[in-house]
């Protein structure tokens, strides 16, 4: 079955990280001009397994694989690497380029270790064509804000050049917040075709606004450019604090059973 | 930018000026303070008014409203934009505490289940239930969309004013702010001319009385008639479940599989194979029979091999609805096989509707696919639950939302905005 065959995607993409990895940082290597070029190719390679994967299991289940938390990772996994190597090649930050692999690595992992029931099953209200570009949106905009909170950490954490910091900080969060508001709205439009209303104040949708309403507060926040305050760099942890509440967090909140689009666990 | 903050005289910096609450210009700290007072007066509005909720417009009240609440909006800054409290309202710190705020009363609400049977004396008193209703968001919703409406007539203002101001980048700012004010007033002041009714059909009979959400009847000026309603289903699946603790054992998720003629697969020493499987089937006796009635269910023949003493057990099992019994197939001490319930595929309404001047012949009505009809958006929303596919009637939800597209119109403004926002980046800078 799919899962079994899942090990070797994964272990093919993993190796390809790795490679990109040791040719980044490895003195030997990273001397030269061509290392950087390799290890962008390396880490592609490896993004390309992940996305045969997705396209193979898309076909094997004939549905979008997008149900259930454990897809949704999958995802992630996919656009994680893309992202890197496009900050990398913008800007040249080898660690952010790390990180995005390593966060790829990391969830597969997950997936591997706790791997779900890959259920054909598609529940009438996800056979839509919002679905795709509803969720496709949303993933994106997760990687892109939490890829914006690491730079956030990193910053606090080994004092690097603010400016720097905030600039990359910046953009992402720019980005990020766009598909976000896509998503969001994509995800009403779609409401009202499936349950009659745009908004109802579901659980999930709730937290959806929270997400954004925090990320716009960081947007507002930043206008004035003169300060060097930190606080910007706290209320973008605090932003993805409550981006993985939503996204993982609302499964295990009180007014989970009033959801009616949580996760399927299975 | 329109307005040049310099370190000294910029709303964020107040802070660190030490400069006494109240004294020009007001910054973060008179925006809680205001802010925070509108909660606790909305709070013991709620506490002590008894359960007079906040008050529910409806047409054409809605639109006075409406119109003169903008109206105050605009006057207000023609005629005292220079002033220091309509300064302070167009500032980043009012924009960013009445977020705060109401991100405040959104968390109660994604925590709190907002159904007025949940919680105890407290949350009921507060009414912390049912924020949506509440004072206190009344109040702060308020409060947020005169912040954000302020600054929206601000710039619109200086757009049309400045030359320099006419660029991509404030035109972004203006369809962003702008589209979101209005679709949220709309949204808000609309909410209460929604109509959601709710009728249930039976197959050749015509109807023309819904239900609305209190319970009461509306007739409408057409009828509905179902011809057919239909319910598909996904195979069901087989399932191994430990005797003992009655689970479905995981086995890294490779347990549950779909079941097909030909499925066959192997569970530590044991080998399971399906040697029959019907979609629609009866009891008779032990056995399965192909049948096509009322209340016919999937059933399947399952053979187990013990790999290691190639003993085998053979049985049926099914998966049980309101006329069957379940019927599982135990194989070994620790083990049984299960067929679950099959889940549900699509389900779809064919129904006729009729009125003095329109007919509309077997429309299909299915989830994610409603159908106008008489100033109505028609929903499938449910069946008999109970019986599955052999349910005998149909619901459908009529909902009529007269501000949808003024709604719409708004998030498309917001769109676009967020379009150029992606396009052009932050400002730069200096
Ligand atoms: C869709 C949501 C929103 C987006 C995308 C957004 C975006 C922006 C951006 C990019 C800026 C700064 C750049 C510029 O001056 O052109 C800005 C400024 C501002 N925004 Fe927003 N905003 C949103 C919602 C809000 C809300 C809800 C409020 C108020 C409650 C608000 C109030 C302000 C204020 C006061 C400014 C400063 C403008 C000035 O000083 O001229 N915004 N917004």
């Amino acid at each position: 079955m799919i899962w079994i065959e899942f090990k070797t995607y994964y272990i093919i993409a993993v190796l390809f990280w790795l490679l990109a990895l040791i040719i980044l940082w490895f003195p030997k290597f990273n001397k030269s001009k061509k290392a950087n070029i390799f290890s962008v190719i390396f880490s592609l390679l490896g993004g390309v397994t992940i996305v045969l994967f997705t396209y193979f299991l898309w076909i094997e289940l004939d549905r979008p694989p997008m149900r259930t938390l454990g897809e949704t990772r999958l995802w992630y996994s996919l656009f994680m690497p893309f992202i890197g190597v496009a900050i990398f090649i913008k800007w040249k930050y080898k660690w952010f380029l790390s990180y995005s692999l390593l966060m790829a690595v990391l969830f597969l992992t997950i997936n591997l270790l706790s791997p779900e029931t890959y259920s054909k099953t598609l529940m009438p209200a996800l056979q839509s064509p919002w679905f795709v570009p509803h969720v496709v949106v949303y993933i994106f905009a997760y990687a892109t804000l939490a890829a914006s909170s690491l730079v956030a950490v990193k910053s606090l954490l080994f004092k690097s050049k603010y400016s720097e910091t905030i600039t990359l900080a910046d953009n992402l969060v720019y980005i990020g917040f766009s598909f976000l508001s896509f998503g969001l709205i994509f995800g009403a439009l779609w409401a009202k075709e499936a349950w009659g209303h745009y908004w109802t104040w579901d659980p999930k949708e709730t937290w959806a606004f929270l997400t954004w309403a925090v990320y716009l507060i960081y947007i507002h926040f930043r206008i004035n450019n003169a300060t060097q305050s930190k606080t910007s760099l706290y209320i973008l942890m605090v932003a993805f604090a409550v981006l993985i509440i939503c996204w993982f967090g609302v499964n295990y909140l009180p007014t989970t059973n009033y959801s009616v689009h949580t996760y399927t666990k299975y | 930018m329109s307005i040049k903050y310099t370190k000294s005289n910029h709303p964020t910096h107040n802070k660190n000026n030490n400069k006494p609450i109240w004294e020009c210009p007001w910054g973060y700290e008179e925006s809680y303070l205001i802010g925070f007072s509108l909660i606790f007066i909305g709070f013991m509005l709620e506490f002590f008014g008894n359960g007079n909720i906040a008050p529910k417009l409806i047409f054409p009240n809605n639109i006075y409203f409406g119109t003169i609440y903008v109206l105050i909006l605009i006057l207000a800054y023609v005629f005292f934009r220079n002033t220091k409290p309509l300064k302070w309202f167009v500032a980043v710190p009012t924009a960013i505490s009445s977020l705060v705020l109401i991100i405040v009363l959104v968390m109660i609400m994604g925590i709190i289940p907002q159904d007025v049977s949940y919680g105890g004396d407290l949350i009921n008193k507060f009414g912390l239930n049912r924020m949506t209703t509440n004072w206190t968001f009344f109040f702060i919703l308020f409060y947020f969309l005169s912040a954000l409406g302020f600054i929206t007539i601000k710039r619109t203002h200086q757009l049309i004013i400045k030359k320099d101001d006419f660029n991509i980048r404030n035109i972004g700012f203006v369809l962003n702010h702008f589209g979101l004010w209005f679709a949220i007033i709309i949204a808000v002041l609309g909410a209460n001319d929604i109509q959601h009714l709710k009728i249930t059909i039976d197959e050749n009979k015509p109807y023309n009385v819904a239900t609305n959400n209190e319970g009461k009847d509306v007739s409408l000026d057409f009828f509905i008639t179902l011809n057919k309603f239909t319910v598909k289903e996904f195979a069901p699946k087989l399932a191994i479940v430990d005797n003992v603790s009655g689970k479905i054992l995981h086995n890294n998720g490779k347990n549950l599989f779909e079941i097909t003629d030909s499925l066959s697969y192997i569970f530590k020493n044991y080998s399971i194979e399906v040697s029959e499987y019907i979609e629609n089937s009866a009891p008779i006796g032990k056995k399965y029979a192909s049948v096509y009635q009322m209340g016919s269910l999937p059933s399947a023949k399952i053979k187990v091999t013990n790999t290691l003493n190639t003993e085998s057990t053979e049985g049926w099992i099914c998966c049980g609805n309101f006329m069957y019994q379940y019927q599982s197939l135990k194989f070994s001490k620790d083990y049984s096989l299960l067929m679950t319930m099959p889940e549900v595929k699509h389900f779809e309404s064919k129904v006729t509707f009729f009125s003095k001047t329109d007919l509309q012949k077997q429309i299909p009505i299915e989830v994610n696919k409603p159908y106008d009809f008489g100033g109505y958006k028609i929903y499938q929303l449910g069946y008999e639950e109970k019986k599955g596919k052999w349910s005998e009637y149909s619901i459908l939800e009529l909902v009529k939302d007269p501000w949808l597209n003024t709604v719409y119109f708004g998030l498309y403004l917001l769109l676009a905005g967020t379009l150029i926002l992606l396009l052009t980046g932050k400002r730069s800078s200096k």
